[in-house]
């Protein structure tokens, strides 16, 4: 395939005239046949690197993403470009989905599964029937026991893709620490033969400041005069659905002409996609939001991304601030901090993972269990009964499974013994993981305590050099969030009246005046 | 439900709970027309909602789960005229959501291809109406402009019969055209209503529309399922009798109900198929002039007000059959 003809179908099919940096370099290396593993920051357009191979591919493209919520947007995005060959498999479709799409396998250009899919038995005898050209692994940090989003079932990703026969593999990554990168290497390429892409995280266009408050009340009211006098695109990261909707309130309440929504993954479906397709409409300039937002959120001028609450890691805040100046016009991300903020993603974090004081009175009522019937009772049963939340029960479980002693909720192991040993085991890898989250929260922090330049130290540990940034680089270097960038009000005229909207709406002359 | 079932009782009415019990107490209660016509909504907040009307007095729990109208809280239903006539939930309430869902999409469809923005995300996710609106757009594809330019003629007819609200609710939900629609927080925010309100409300304006182009022939009616009835089937039974000619003393033997079931009859057909013509069940068309002036002056649908504004002239039938046909 000739360069021409890649430009070609870029223009085509997503509209761009160039590529973005990375992108080429990946796709002519996928086209080529060779293992790739791609580190390229948040918004740098990471998805096209496979999506246009599979255009060209002769086979099927398989995309393994964490997150349902990212897939189906995915998805949405790829049919809204016109192109149609495009399915999502998940646990959340009916049977009858699922057979529709097995029917047309082989038609597929690109098709999304999560990691437990492509580990299912059936699905596996499936795609042995079809040719799988291309296998992308989203989010590959994830099977890193080192990054910070590890997740067990990518731990098994490894022996899946062997049953596929010998796809290339692209696994990609926002971020990714050079430990973890290697790591990925190991784990999906055993003789190591992935080209490592790597491009600098480090954005060039925002700049950074932290400010401390010692109230709740003093954050709102920075933000609010913030919001009065610049008049930009914004998001509000907040760690609770309900603190998106006060801080939503009190905003739309004390300030003028800005248009303010909230969003987080408790409200209707409906409703949250019409709030993410406001925003990117420009029919809001502010979204308060947790980290459900974001995620397929593809709009180009926010100019301003506030942490009301810090995320509990680095990696987190760098792709949330990562949304931000995407069309390379300076950009701010300020964080509003008060000491006492510390405890909420401790806490968050605590309630992820089993008490490891528990541990015994737990594994107690599995043994229980483990007698008294040849299953476990179901998901909430087990929950109400260990007392867990939904996340602690789901990493149990999860931890049960990888060392063979449940399958599903079958119980396959029946003596006493070996889960006794399981037991030492699963506490030393919470422990491992309690201490492994701890320090990244201190990572954050610390980075929020710090005086130097930070940009350096968000971004050190992921490139060996910094670039030279096109706008104040930091408060650390001497910039203030006062200089930031304003913008004439260019707001829409807030069409109130029900006949003009809807006149608007079919494109009908605007008559006014008249009804 | 008079202190008699359960809050749960109710939750399972207004999400539609097909169970016998939940039928039956829908019918026997006479609020069949609330039947799953709030399917998303939490046990939660419905028990919010209580909470709230308790706090006003309006209501009392009582135990074993029950709740019940205060003096306070019957006066107030009492005194409100019905603000949801159109509700219709024991047949339609899943056929209302499904016209909703083929027209919001499809009006997002042809209102960006008429304008040639050919790539937009669906804000209706529902594959099989996807599908269904796929189809209905190849078939409309060589005369688009002409069948946006119809589907606002009609939809803007419709709306300014409505309440100045009402319109601003259904066309802020709306999405095309480089607008997005409104979520029922932000129109909530609008109008100063609950979040359950607007849904409630935009559930009741989906019907009213519904009702209004199944019986017209115009290019929204090809949106609804025309094999789903829009009256009762006991109604399509007086109605049949009716319309074969016979006296309505005539159509209570044959049926052998009470007078009162079969006027609620007449009443359903006077409200839900408009060219069921009333005058027949009405002493003479002053009778109709009367009750609706009385009605307009009065600012009131209260039957007793009306009545006696009439010096008892018409009885709560006749007073009932008008408000359907010309006061909604």
């Amino acid at each position: 395939m000739a360069a021409m003809d890649v430009k070609h179908m870029l223009y085509d099919y997503f509209g761009y005239e160039n590529f973005r940096e990375g992108q080429e370099e990946i796709i002519n290396d996928i086209l080529k046949g060779h293992n790739c593993l791609g580190i390229l920051p948040t918004g740098s357009g990471k998805s096209l690197c496979y999506q246009l191979p599979s255009l060209l591919l002769p086979g099927v493209t398989i995309v393994i993403s964490p997150l349902i919520s990212l897939m189906i947007d995915q998805v949405k995005q790829l049919k809204a470009h016109g192109i149609k060959n495009v399915a999502a498999l998940n646990s959340f479709m009916d049977r009858s989905e699922r057979a529709e799409v097995f029917r047309h396998l082989g038609r597929y250009n690109v098709l999304y599964m999560s990691p437990e899919m492509i580990q299912n038995e059936w699905v596996q005898a499936h795609l042995k029937t079809i040719t799988v050209s291309l296998l992308v692994v989203d989010e590959a940090h994830c099977i890193s026991q080192w990054g910070h989003e590890f997740r067990t079932d990518y731990m098994r990703l490894a022996s899946a893709i062997q049953v596929l026969g010998e796809p290339t593999i692209l696994a990609l990554s926002a971020t990714a620490t050079p430990d973890v990168q290697q790591d990925i290497i190991n784990q999906l390429s055993p003789s190591c033969d992935m080209v490592r892409h790597v491009y600098p995280m480090d954005r060039t266009n925002i700049s950074f400041a932290v400010e401390r408050c010692s109230q709740d009340e003093d954050k709102l009211r920075r933000i609010r005069s913030l919001l009065e006098s610049r008049h930009v695109p914004s998001m509000i990261y907040f760690s609770s659905r309900q603190w998106t909707e006060q801080a939503a309130y009190y905003l739309q309440e004390h300030t003028k002409d800005v248009r303010i929504s909230f969003y987080h993954g408790g409200m209707e479906q409906t409703d949250r996609l019409l709030v993410q397709q406001q925003f990117m409409n420009n029919q809001l300039d502010v979204v308060c939001c947790t980290s459900a937002f974001g995620m397929g959120v593809d709009k180009q001028n926010i100019r301003m991304v506030i942490h009301f609450h810090v995320p509990a890691q680095v990696e987190s805040f760098i792709q949330e601030v990562g949304r931000a100046g995407r069309d390379g016009r300076h950009s701010v991300s300020l964080v509003l901090y008060n000491d006492r903020d510390y405890h909420i993603p401790a806490r968050l974090n605590e309630r992820e993972l089993p008490a490891i004081g528990r541990m015994d009175e737990i594994f107690r009522q599995l043994e229980f269990f483990m007698t008294s019937g040849p299953s476990l009772p179901a998901d909430e049963d087990m929950q109400e009964a260990l007392q867990l939340s939904e996340a602690q029960w789901n990493f149990l479980q999860r931890q049960l499974e990888i060392r063979g002693l449940i399958a599903k909720r079958k119980i396959r192991v029946h003596e006493p013994r070996f889960w006794q040993a399981e037991k030492q085991r699963i506490t030393e890898f919470i422990k491992l993981r309690m201490q492994y989250k701890q320090s990244k929260l201190t990572e954050m922090i610390s980075w929020i305590d710090t005086s130097m330049c930070r940009r350096e130290q968000l971004f050190s540990a992921f490139q060996d050099t910094i670039r030279n940034p096109e706008v104040p680089c930091c408060d650390g270097c001497g910039f203030c969030v006062d200089e930031s960038p304003r913008s004439p009000s260019t707001q829409a005229r807030v069409v109130s009246d029900w006949q003009e909207r809807l006149r608007r709406i079919f494109n009908q002359e605007v008559t006014y005046g008249k009804t | 439900m008079k202190g008699e079932r359960t809050l749960s009782g109710l939750y399972h009415i207004l999400t539609g709970k097909r169970s016998s019990q939940t039928l039956q107490d829908a019918r026997v209660y006479q609020i069949s027309r609330y039947f799953g016509i709030y399917k998303s909504l939490s046990r939660y907040d419905l028990d919010r909602l209580i909470d709230e009307l308790e706090q006003e007095g309006d209501i009392e729990r009582a135990e074993g789960g029950s709740a019940y109208l205060t003096t306070k809280g019957e006066a107030k239903v009492e005194d409100g005229r019905d603000p949801l006539p159109y509700l219709n939930g024991f047949l339609l309430h899943d056929i209302v959501p499904q016209f909703a869902r083929k027209l919001l999409l499809y009006i997002q469809t042809i209102t960006n291809m008429t304008r040639n923005e050919l790539h937009f995300i669906p804000i209706i996710e529902d594959k099989n109406v996807q599908e269904w609106v796929r189809e209905r757009y190849d078939q409309d594809k060589k005369q688009l402009q002409a069948v946006n330019d119809a589907i606002f003629c009609e939809l803007h007819a419709f709306l300014t019969r409505l309440t100045e609200t009402q319109a601003h609710l259904f066309v802020n939900r709306l999405s095309g055209g480089g607008y997005i629609g409104k979520t029922l927080q932000q129109l909530s925010d609008d109008i100063e209503y609950g979040r359950h309100d607007i849904h409630v409300f935009l559930h009741h304006l989906w019907s009213q529309l519904y009702v209004t182009v199944r019986n017209e022939t115009a290019i929204l009616y090809s949106f609804t399922d025309d094999t789903k009835p829009l009256i009762t089937r006991s109604a399509q039974k007086t109605h049949d009798l009716l319309q074969k000619g016979h006296q309505l003393a005539a159509v209570q033997e044959i049926r052998n109900l009470k007078m009162s079931t079969i006027q609620d009859h007449i009443v359903e057909m006077a409200l839900m198929l408009p060219e069921f013509d009333i005058l027949m069940y009405i002493p003479d068309s002053d009778a109709i002039h009367s009750i609706a002036a009385a009605a307009k002056r009065l600012e009131t649908k209260k039957l007793k007000t009306i009545h006696q504004a009439c010096d008892g002239r018409f009885d709560y039938f006749h007073i009932r059959l008008v408000l359907a046909r010309y006061l909604q």
